[in-house]
């Protein structure tokens, strides 16, 4: 997908999930080809 | 050019954590696999115990896209029976992207989330009668055609 400096990608899949749990927010997945 | 737009920022942040894998790496495969990743863009929504709640492949536009990522966050709180949310979020998609091809989804889970929130509510077939007159040409029109509706 497209990067941007406008959004904080988090790059770990478990580090995602645990600031979910103590943001009480969801998890939105992107996989992407860099190509 | 999707996610640079502030609109797709501030919809993302407000309801999630946002993650990104790159396909390429050897590092993701095994996740990948157990997904079963076939295409990309490949957006999920999962909760954080990583149940998948909803999920959509390919590129969408701007506003197509946080049409249907709001579609989303709606279903995957409505999954969790959190019905004020989802019908918050079905709200702000037929108020601020009536046009876009996610509405009818919003339209009908609309009036699902009002039914299942309150059973004896005559919501469903209210909703689903804004739906057969807004969007008539819809797949989701479809899916409500079983029933009769009010005029």
């Amino acid at each position: 997908m497209i990067e941007t400096t406008a959004l904080q990608w988090v790059r770990d899949l478990n580090g995602a999930l645990s600031q979910a749990k103590s943001t009480s927010k969801f998890v939105l997945l992107d996989v992407f080809n860099p190509g | 050019m999707t996610y640079p737009h502030d609109y797709v920022t501030e919809a993302i942040t407000t309801h999630a954590v946002p993650v990104q894998l790159d396909n390429t790496k050897p590092e993701n495969a095994a996740v990948l696999a157990r997904i079963h990743h076939i295409w990309t863009p490949d957006v999920r929504i999962w909760n954080d115990a990583g149940d998948e709640l909803y999920r959509f492949d390919g590129f969408l536009p701007p506003a197509e896209f946080v049409a249907r990522l709001l579609c989303g966050f709606a279903m995957a709180h409505l999954r969790e029976k959190r019905f004020d949310r989802a019908e918050r979020l079905y709200l702000e998609v037929l108020r601020n992207y009536s046009t876009a091809y996610a509405a009818p989804e919003a339209q009908y889970y609309l009036g699902v989330t009002r039914y299942r929130s309150d059973p004896e509510s005559d919501e469903l077939l209210t909703q689903w009668a804004n739906l057969r007159s807004r969007y008539p040409e819809s797949e989701y029109r479809v899916k409500q055609s079983f029933k009769d509706l009010p005029d």
